[in-house]
């Protein structure tokens, strides 16, 4: 149990309704914030089987900026990125229709966490 | 309607936090979707509650001036909601989340900021609609809550008292604020605001610029300044006894459109900038702005100073000023000019008069004090306009030689057809053919008033060219346009984005037909004053012979050697707007250093 699960457990709640439906996972979801320059490979996998679409796409942004297409492919799938998962990337799973069905953001935790401290697992 | 009865205090106190809560995740929410990340990006109990505090003193000060604390939440939640609306309208307009300098526009509303805000918004309509229906909701919302306690009883005082001492604490950067917005929660980045907002939200960014500014310049890096009087030789030399007329141009949002692509093989737009690069009279430069943001490109060029030294301050006739700010207004005045400001826009812009009070600028003349026939072009004052301005002023009778700084207003967005522009010539303005019809606009707008820009600075040269007296002219564009779609359609030459790209300076004599040696290259803003002080004979300023040493040597140096360098340049210059500089100088032996 991590000190972050409560506020997680708590969003996952809030998210109940909305986000059941469609499955969107990064791996890694948290990445330490000494990365290098050029960013990380984040495999991204996604369901929206039981969200009634059969084809889906998927768009990045960055904070504070437009999206871009990224990929399209079947309700369920997965796919790796290029070496530029950074902070705050954000990936936008949308059915074939337009419609949002999820969205996920890369996190970082600092290399220099304090003493004692542990850095947040991953989701 | 009926007015609701009193609830009991326990109940209502319990509502009031359940209220507060719900602010706080409304405001979270606001400022994730404002991002576009998901909402449960950096969620948690305490980036959520530091982004909501400001919000929820505000309605803390609200309740205690209404005594009614379900009131003061809404109009917070409106307010909020209005923040983070503007906040997402400026990350598309400008890529950058709203600062602390843009709160500057709420305690000096005119109808000039209006007016040029106002160009922004897309439906006026429905924003005036808006605030009403927000007006009438919080109206309803006074009417149908009673007084939540008796006015000047203890619950109404101790409310006060924690208030106040809030708020004033929060105002003078002290502890408790400074504490919970530190730098390992926020993680915040020197060259980007971005990261703080991401990590902890925007509320909680403002708060820790804040605080970060209050202590900008007690932070000075002695080391890194020590380091590079040891690495760096400060050559001043005698002033020399002619002293030619000084005129300063920064030409609103200039670049060179050929940037782009699909413009090399259209008419060139501006041919006399061009022409005067080519004959070594200029060269490129990086300016410290990018779609917006002025005053970071005018303060570099007239004080010398890198924005990177101050990185808090965004816009630092904001946060900067003081009694005084060193520059070369300061400089040229000691060498007997007479000194003048122009700008076709109020002078309570980015509070330029008070930092160009703090310069020393004997007059400013702003938009009111042009003359009541001068020539709009566009929504704004025309180029042609502030040269005769120009002009008169270096006509004007005197034996003092004059230093003159105009800042263009003409092409200043946003980029439109608004009435008032030369029709034929407008429509004859060329454009890349894959453009939309609205992004063609869009660039036809811009080259239209880039090119009077480019043809105001041919007839300054040309009329200088024939006075009695040497005048040096220094023009400089200060940021690239904010024109983001045609940016993505036509992409730019260099294959850089559009922060990277460069804009055109120009520095010419009159009387000399050569360009001074070294003006290959690319420049930073913060160099064009001393190339301007050696121009006019006029290098016995020790720290602006020190930022030449330090842009010559850059010219080369890499690695360590740089850093040195840079980080030295950005000490020197927070000890020399904090005036410790003469002193450091003076123990390093350098006050006077000859070559």
């Amino acid at each position: 149990m991590t000190r972050r699960a409560p506020a997680i457990a708590l969003a996952a709640s809030l998210c109940l309704a909305g986000c059941a439906e469609a499955r969107l996972e990064l791996d890694p979801a948290v990445l330490p914030d000494c990365t290098p320059a050029r960013g990380a490979v984040i495999h991204v996998a996604w369901d929206a089987r039981d969200a009634g679409t059969d084809r889906v796409r998927l768009e990045v942004t960055r904070p504070g900026g437009g999206s871009r297409p990224w990929t399209q492919g079947p309700a369920a799938g997965s796919k790796d990125t290029g070496p530029w998962g950074s902070d705050g990337l954000t990936f936008v799973l949308l059915s074939a229709e337009g419609d949002e069905l999820a969205r996920r953001t890369v996190e970082t935790f600092p290399c220099k966490t304090p003493q004692g401290a542990k850095a947040p697992s991953r989701r | 309607m009926i007015r609701g009865r009193a609830l009991p205090p326990l109940p209502r106190a319990a509502l009031v936090l359940l209220g507060a809560a719900a602010f706080a995740l409304f405001a979270w929410g606001m400022d994730r979707a404002m991002l576009g990340v998901a909402r449960e990006a950096y969620f948690g109990a305490r980036p959520i509650l530091a982004n909501a505090l400001p919000g929820l003193l505000a309605a803390l000060l609200l309740t205690v001036l209404t005594r009614r604390p379900g009131f003061s939440l809404l109009v917070a939640a409106g307010v909020q909601a209005l923040v983070y609306r503007i906040g997402t309208l400026k990350l598309q307009v400008l890529g950058d989340p709203i600062g602390l300098q843009d709160l500057h526009f709420l305690t000096h509303l005119t109808p000039d900021a209006f007016s040029l805000l106002g160009g922004y918004v897309e439906s006026p309509g429905l924003l005036i609609a808006a605030v009403l229906a927000g007006g009438t909701v919080a109206g309803l919302a006074w009417w149908v809550e009673r007084p939540a306690f008796r006015a000047f009883r203890t619950m109404h005082l101790a409310l006060a008292v924690v208030a106040i001492a809030a708020t004033w604490s929060l105002v003078a950067a002290r502890q408790p604020w400074e504490g919970l917005y530190d730098k390992a929660t926020l993680r915040p980045s020197k060259f980007r605001a971005m990261p703080g907002v991401l990590h902890a939200g925007l509320m909680s960014s403002l708060v820790h610029s804040h605080i970060q500014n209050a202590r900008t310049l007690d932070t000075l890096d002695e080391a890194a300044l020590a380091r590079l009087l040891d690495a760096v030789p400060v050559r001043t030399t005698p002033a020399t006894a002619e002293r030619p007329d000084i005129v300063v141009v920064l030409s609103e949002s200039l670049f060179d459109p050929r940037r782009m692509r699909g413009m090399a093989d259209l008419p060139d737009i501006i041919p006399n900038v061009r022409a005067a690069i080519a004959a070594g009279h200029g060269g490129e430069m990086k300016a410290p702005a990018y779609g917006g943001g002025t005053v970071r490109t005018e303060f570099e060029v007239l004080t010398g100073m890198p924005m990177d030294a101050f990185p808090e301050a965004q816009f630092p006739y904001v946060t900067l000023v003081r009694e005084r700010i060193p520059s070369l207004v300061s400089l040229v005045e000691r060498h007997g000019y007479r000194t003048l400001a122009i700008h076709g826009n109020a002078g309570s812009f980015w509070n330029r008069r008070n930092a160009y009070q703090a310069m020393g600028f004997d007059r400013f003349v702003t938009k009111d004090e042009f003359p009541a026939d001068a020539a709009r072009d566009g929504r704004w004052l025309s180029d042609a306009a502030m040269t005769d301005l120009v002009l008169a002023a270096l006509r004007e009778p005197g034996d003092q030689p004059r230093f003159v700084v105009a800042l263009s207003m003409e092409n200043h967005g946003p980029y439109r057809k608004v009435g008032g522009e030369d029709a034929a010539e407008f429509d004859a303005i060329q454009v890349p053919a894959q453009l939309s019809e609205a992004e063609a606009g869009t660039l036809r707008a811009y080259l239209y008033h880039a090119r009077h820009a480019d043809a105001q600075l041919g007839r300054l040269m040309d009329e200088v060219r024939t006075r009695g007296r040497p005048t040096v002219v220094l023009f400089f564009g200060d940021h690239l346009p904010a024109l983001p779609k045609v940016y993505e359609k036509l992409g730019f030459v260099d294959g850089r984005t559009g922060p990277r790209q460069l804009v055109p300076w120009v520095l010419w004599r009159s009387d000399r037909t050569t360009g001074a040696a070294g003006y290959a290259g690319e420049r930073r803003a913060w160099m064009l004053p001393s190339l301007l002080l050696q121009q006019a004979g006029l290098r016995d300023d020790p720290y602006f012979a020190l930022a030449a040493d330090v842009a010559a040597e850059l010219e080369t140096a890499a690695g360590p050697r740089r850093r040195v360098l840079t980080n030295g340049l950005n000490a020197a210059a927070v000890a020399r707007i904090n005036g410790s500089l003469p002193d450091r100088l003076a123990a390093h032996g350098k006050r006077e250093k000859a070559p």
